[in-house]
C-alpha cells in the first residue's frame, strides 16, 4: 500500500511530539509515511554523539525517549545517496546557519518532494527559500485529527479530504486503494 | 569533496586505507576510500556516518571546506610528544577556531582581533626581563596590579580564544590559526579571513589554577620572542608568575624579605590569587623574598605530600576549565537570535538536541 503523504522529520522535536501524542500510530494508519536522515537517527535517536577528537560532551542517553527501540516501525531510516550527499555539502557549506543534518534532510525534501516537518524558525525560513513545503508538529497533528473527525463523520476515504495540502513538487500521493 | 579532511583524519587517526576498511567492518573497500581522499568519489551517507565513527571525528567534520591552517605551533610538553599526537591536537583545535568563526560569522561578529600589545612580540635577553613585559600587558589591557579572577574569560575578551582538550604528556600549546593562501572560502568559513587568530589550549584534565598557569604561560610565548639560544620556556615561565603575580602585590601580602614562609601562608595566597602554592614559592624565589634554602626545603615539604606527581593535587584545588564559555554563550546566543538551528547548535556544541534544549532552559 503507498503512502499517502510522505513527510520527513528534520529534528527529533517534531518526532518526540509525534511519539509523546500518540500520533505516530495515527500516522501509520492513514498511511503517512514519517522518516528521518541515517545521520539525525545516528546522532540524535542512537545517542552516539561524538564530539571531534574523541572528546565527548553529551550526556545524551542511548536512545531518545525510547524512539530508537521502535524505529522502524515508527520512522524509516533515509541514506542519502552520493550524488544527494554532495548536493547537502554544497548547501552546507553556503549556510552558515544549518547544520549538516539539517542540509541533508533539506536536499532529500527537495529532491524527493517529500514534505519537511520541523519546529525550528531556522529550517523553516531556509526550507521556504529553497522552495521546500516544510510544516510544524501542530500543522501534522491537526491534519491527521481533521483525517480521522472526516472519516468518523462520512466514512470516506482519507484521500479526498487531504487534497487540499497538496504541494507543487507532488509530496502527497493518491492512495490506490 | 571530503577527500582533504578524509586524508587527514585518516592521517591523525593513523590508519592505512586498508586498516580503516577494516575498521569500517569492511563496508567499502581501500579503493574506494582511496577514491573519497582523491575526491574521485562521493560516499552516500551511511559511509560518512562509518567513516566518521571508525576516525572519530565528527560527519561536519569531513564536510567541512575550512581550509585553515595552524601557524607558529608551540607545544608545552612534558615528555616527547608522538607526531600522531601531535596531529590528534592540531586537528582537534582547528575543528574548534572553524565552529568557533562558524558561529561568530552566524552571528556577524567580526572575528575579534587580538588585543596585542603595542610593540608586542617583545624581544627579551634574560628571562628576568619578562616581569616588566608582563607589567607592560598589565598596562596596555588596564587590569591593574591586582588579582585577575576569570583569566580565560580575559583572553578570550582581548580575543584569544581558549581551549581544553583532552591531551597526554602535553601541558599546552600556542598557535595561530590562519586561512591557507590556496582557500576557496565558503560563507561558512569566510569568517576571519584577514587576521590570524591566536589560540591557546589547555590541558581540560588539569587543576584550574594550573590551567591558569599555563594560559598565563602560553600568553608569554605570544607577547615574547627570545634571541637565538635563549630559553624561551624560562622566559614565559617568569612571564606567567609575574602576570598572574604581580610583584608589588605580591610583596604587599608577604613583605620583601621573608626567612620562612609557611605551607598554610602559601595555600591563603593561592586563594587570593588562583595559582598553585608552588608557583607562589618559585615567585617568592624569583623576587628573593625568600632564599633558595627556603625555596628548597618548601619543594621537599611539597614533594613529600605528594603535590609534585600527578594528579598533582594541592588543597583548594580549583575547578578545570571545562569547555570555553565564550564559545558555549556566542552558540546559545545564536540559537536563542535564530541565527542556527537547533541541530546546528548541538553540533556546534558536540551535544545531543535534548541537551541544547535542557542547558537553554536552565535549570527548574
Amino acid at each position: 500500500m503507498r503512502a499517502i503523504l510522505k513527510v520527513v522529520l528534520c529534528d527529533c522535536a517534531v518526532a518526540i511530539e509525534l511519539r509523546r501524542t500518540g500520533l505516530v500510530d495515527l500516522a501509520r494508519r492513514w498511511r503517512i509515511k514519517l522518516a528521518v536522515t541515517d545521520l539525525l537517527f545516528e546522532r540524535e535517536l542512537r545517542g552516539s554523539t561524538t564530539s571531534p577528537w574523541g572528546s565527548v560532551n553529551s550526556t545524551a542517553p542511548t536512545a531518545y525517549d525510547g524512539v530508537t527501540a521502535q524505529n522502524g516501525k515508527e520512522f524509516r531510516v533515509e541514506r542519502l545517496p552520493p550524488e544527494t550527499l554532495q548536493r547537502a555539502m554544497v548547501l552546507y557549506r553556503q549556510c552558515a546557519r544549518l547544520s549538516l543534518q539539517d542540509a541533508c534532510t533539506l536536499t532529500l525534501a527537495r529532491q524527493r518532494a517529500w514534505l519537511l516537518a520541523t519546529m525550528n524558525a531556522a529550517v523553516a525560513c531556509a526550507a521556504t527559500e529553497l522552495g521546500v513545503d516544510v510544516c510544524d508538529f501542530d500543522w501534522l497533528r491537526r491534519e491527521l485529527l481533521r483525517f480521522e473527525e472526516s472519516a468518523a463523520r462520512d466514512s470516506e476515504k482519507p484521500v479526498s479530504s487531504i487534497e487540499d495540502v497538496r504541494d507543487p513538487y507532488g509530496a502527497i500521493e493518491h492512495s490506490s486503494g | 569533496m571530503i577527500g582533504k579532511r578524509l586524508k587527514l583524519a585518516r592521517a591523525a587517526a593513523g590508519f592505512s586505507l586498508r586498516g580503516l576498511q577494516a575498521a569500517m567492518g569492511n563496508l567499502v573497500t581501500a579503493q574506494a576510500i582511496g577514491k573519497y581522499e582523491r575526491d574521485e568519489s562521493m560516499p552516500g551517507s551511511d559511509v560518512l556516518i562509518a567513516l566518521s565513527r571508525a576516525l572519530n571525528v565528527t560527519p561536519e567534520y569531513l564536510a567541512s571546506d575550512a581550509d585553515l591552517v595552524l601557524e607558529d605551533v608551540a607545544f608545552r610538553r612534558k615528555v616527547v610528544t608522538r607526531r600522531k599526537e601531535e596531529a590528534r591536537i592540531e586537528g582537534g583545535v582547528l575543528h574548534f577556531v572553524e565552529r568557533y568563526l562558524s558561529v561568530e560569522a552566524a552571528l556577524h561578529l567580526p572575528s575579534r582581533e587580538w588585543s596585542r600589545p603595542r610593540g608586542a612580540p617583545f624581544t627579551v635577553r634574560e628571562a628576568v626581563e619578562a616581569e616588566q613585559i608582563a607589567e607592560e600587558v598589565r598596562r596596555h589591557w588596564g587590569l591593574g596590579t591586582g588579582a585577575i579572577q576569570d583569566l580565560a574569560e580575559l583572553l578570550e575578551e582581548r580575543g584569544i580564544k581558549v581551549l581544553a582538550l583532552d591531551l597526554v604528556d602535553v601541558d599546552g600549546l600556542t598557535a595561530y590559526v590562519a586561512h591557507s593562501r590556496s582557500a576557496q572560502l565558503s560563507d561558512r568559513s569566510r569568517v576571519a579571513d584577514s587576521a590570524q587568530v591566536p589560540v591557546v589550549v589547555v590541558n581540560a584534565r588539569a587543576w584550574g589554577e594550573r590551567q591558569r598557569f599555563t594560559m598565563a604561560h602560553e600568553l608569554g610565548h605570544l607577547v615574547i620572542q627570545t634571541r637565538a639560544g635563549r630559553d624561551a620556556e624560562s622566559a614565559a615561565h617568569r612571564f606567567a608568575g609575574a602576570f598572574l603575580v604581580p610583584a608589588a602585590t605580591l610583596r604587599a601580602h608577604v613583605g620583601n624579605h621573608r626567612s620562612a614562609i609557611s605551607r598554610g601562608e602559601l595555600l591563603e595566597l593561592k586563594k587570593v590569587f588562583g595559582v598553585s602554592a608552588q608557583a607562589l614559592a618559585y615567585r617568592c624565589r624569583d623576587l628573593e623574598i625568600i632564599s633558595s634554602r627556603e625555596f628548597r626545603r618548601l619543594f621537599r615539604d611539597f614533594s613529600r605530600l605528594g603535590w609534585r606527581t600527578p594528579p598533582y593535587e594541592e588543597p583548594f584545588a580549583m575547578k578545570s576549565l571545562a569547555r570555553p564559555r565564550r564559545f558555549e554563550r556566542l552558540c546559545y546566543r545564536a540559537l536563542a537570535e535564530g541565527a542556527i538551528s537547533e541541530t546546528q547548535a548541538a553540533e556546534l556544541l558536540g551535544l545531543t538536541v535534548r541537551d541544547v534544549r535542557a542547558r537553554m532552559a536552565g535549570p527548574v
